[in-house]
């Protein structure tokens, strides 16, 4: 197949840097060991990086194997006609039902790109599922707790986060639903679960665990409690592996950023109302700090920045950052990837700035 | 003998590695390092789940009947596995941190107005914290609520004397008797770890190195700062320091909000 091969192009493209990468860091390694004090900085640095990377490799596994395990519950519990009667016929109804989710959906965004993948392909709309995916993080008790405390004298912000975030997820989902209207997002590689052995790695796959993935859907009722946890597990691990590659290299980006990139020096960028707010966003971009952990990250920057510029970072980093945009790329086409982040990025940009407009 | 599958038994190998790496950091304690304690409790769930799959992997490694191209993929779950075992880190070092921010300016202008109610909850917590037998702690708390007290009411504790342990941090554009005792606040994990603490002055301050521990006692006083990005002169806390004393690093760095 085309795609598989191009693919393989990527794959190699991406695995030629990483190991260029790696070659560097041997030779800080070697470098090391001679002791003079230049390389007493060089091994801060590479120690730096490593805790950093690390760090958010241990934060994020966890959320990454609840969505993993969920995604897979879904994949074998839930059928495509379900899904077909759950979800509302009327598009506002619909987006307004998918934003709200995160009330009795509580997962981080780290969570979140799994299950938005497997709900896309059990045949939920884009609209909803990206409207899903990005209020999820935002509208979340556990998030909106965190920033609560974090902002515990300015409580409106928790109500701005909230508010706009919910705004801003149903606004982007509704304009991502026109202009993908006819267009299938995902890569066509990653379809093969529905079509099945298309491919000789998903052939071996399928057998290997004695029975297709794609017949779990008809076959799930006579089969065994047992067995059905058994394809659950197996099912996570292949997910763990399909999105944890792109998660590592996500971390292993924005560990890059945090450790060779001063804060100070993309602070000192911008000042006034715009580019404050165009920092903000970069920054909660490049940080891809845990939604759970950035409105403490956020409320440092009080009264060094404007209010929008602030709920532009507490918006936009919790739908889309490194690490997310790597996992999303991952089953997503390139082309729909970057339209998405655009969109995001407008749409929160027009909020911040609504805010500072308004003059909070 | 059986026939098994190279691509099945690698993944086998890195899904049993990760847990292995996650008890090493456990029976070391070097998971402090990295989170912030009411993280553990995910950091253990992890620990499970990786166990679990480990567990079902085996089945699987006997479980092919060709022979496999090596899927690269596998290159990239190694590097984070390579850097943990080779560099194994066993501090966070501050000029790392440092270049993510340091926060030595009250941000919350707004905390001002409330100081008398403020003064009122942060006495009664810290009265809470000596009771508690968090003794361990106590060092760090001591830290975190001194800088809050510091902050929130400068104007009524000016002149009052304060202990403080931490290391030292400067900026370039310090003058020579002064620098910061400082912290690292840690909210989730080393990633948003970052530089927090009160600027202090003292005559033989020059003679201090950078990252090292240091407990200083001094009084309270104010100075005035000028904000490079609002562009504003603004009153910040600072300690006019009466003793240095050298200290061995905590083994708990970090101070959590």
């Amino acid at each position: 197949m085309i795609s598989r091969s191009i693919m393989n192009k990527v794959e190699n493209v991406i695995i030629f840097l990483l190991s260029i990468l790696i070659m560097i860091f041997l030779f800080n390694i070697i470098i090391n060991f001679e002791g003079d004090a230049f390389s007493v900085i060089q091994k801060d640095y590479l120690e730096g990086f490593t805790v950093v990377f690390l760090s958010i490799i241990l934060e994020v596994i966890p959320f990454v194997m609840i969505g993993t395990f969920i995604s897979s519950i879904i994949q074998i519990f839930v059928s495509e006609r379900t899904i077909v009667k759950i979800i509302p016929k009327n598009r506002l109804v619909g987006l307004i039902a998918a934003s709200l989710m995160g009330i009795i959906f509580p997962v981080c965004e780290c969570a979140i790109v799994p299950i938005m993948r497997r709900l896309i392909k059990k045949g939920v709309p884009l609209y909803i599922a990206v409207t899903f995916m990005l209020a999820v993080p935002i509208v979340n008790p556990v998030v909106l707790a965190s920033t609560y405390y974090a902002f515990s004298d300015q409580t409106y912000m928790v109500f701005l986060r909230g508010f706009l975030g919910l705004m801003s997820a149903i606004l982007i989902g509704h304009i991502i639903g026109i202009i993908q209207y006819k267009n299938d997002p995902l890569k066509n590689n990653t379809l093969h679960e529905h079509i099945g052995c298309s491919d000789e790695h998903d052939h071996q796959h399928h057998h290997s665990c004695g029975c297709g993935h794609h017949h779990h859907s008809v076959s799930v009722s006579k089969r065994g409690f047992f067995s059905k946890i058994i394809d659950i597990i197996e099912h996570t691990s292949l997910e763990l592996y399909d999105v944890g590659k792109f998660l590592i290299i996500g971390a292993f980006l924005s560990a890059l950023m945090q450790t060779f990139v001063s804060r100070s020096y993309i602070l000192s960028i911008g000042q006034g109302k715009v580019s404050s707010t165009i920092v903000m966003m970069i920054l909660a971009f490049v940080l891809s700090l845990c939604s759970e952990a950035d409105a403490f990250i956020a409320r440092t920057f009080v009264g060094q920045f404007t209010t929008g510029s602030i709920v532009g970072f507490l918006i936009l980093g919790p739908m889309i950052d490194i690490k997310n945009t790597l996992m999303l790329s991952g089953s997503f086409k390139m082309k729909f990837v970057v339209k998405l982040i655009t969109i995001i990025s407008l749409v929160c940009f027009i909020m911040a700035m609504l805010v500072n407009i308004i003059g909070i | 003998m059986k026939r098994f599958n190279i691509n099945e038994l690698i993944w086998f190998i890195i899904l049993i590695s990760f847990p292995y790496y996650i008890y090493k950091l456990f029976a070391t304690g070097e998971i402090n390092i990295y989170m912030n304690p009411k993280m553990f409790k995910y950091v253990l769930f992890s620990f499970c789940v990786f166990v679990l799959l480990s567990i079902f992997q085996i089945r699987r490694i006997f479980n092919s009947n060709k022979v496999k191209k090596i899927k690269l993929g596998y290159i990239i779950f190694i590097i984070p596995l390579f850097l943990a075992f080779v560099v194994n880190p066993d501090r966070l070092n501050a000029r790392i941190v440092s270049n993510k921010g340091v926060s030595i300016v009250d941000n919350n202008s707004d905390n001002r107005g409330k100081s008398i109610i403020n003064n009122n909850e942060d006495s009664i917590q810290i009265d809470i914290n000596t009771n508690s037998d968090r003794i361990n702690n106590l060092d760090a708390e001591k830290f975190r609520d001194t800088l809050e007290n510091v902050y929130v009411n400068l104007d009524s504790m000016m002149g009052e004397e304060v202990e403080l342990s931490g290391f030292i941090y400067r900026e370039l554009d310090f003058s020579t008797n002064r620098f910061v005792i400082s912290r690292l606040l840690m909210s989730c994990c080393a990633a948003d770890a970052q530089v927090t603490g009160l600027l202090c002055e003292w005559d033989e301050g020059s003679k201090l190195q950078d990252n090292v521990w240091i407990k200083v006692t001094g009084i309270i006083d104010s100075t005035t700062h000028y904000n490079k990005y609002t562009e504003k002169e603004e009153t910040i806390p600072l300690i006019k320091v009466i003793k240095v004393e050298s200290i061995k690093p905590p083994k708990d760095q970090y101070i959590y909000p």
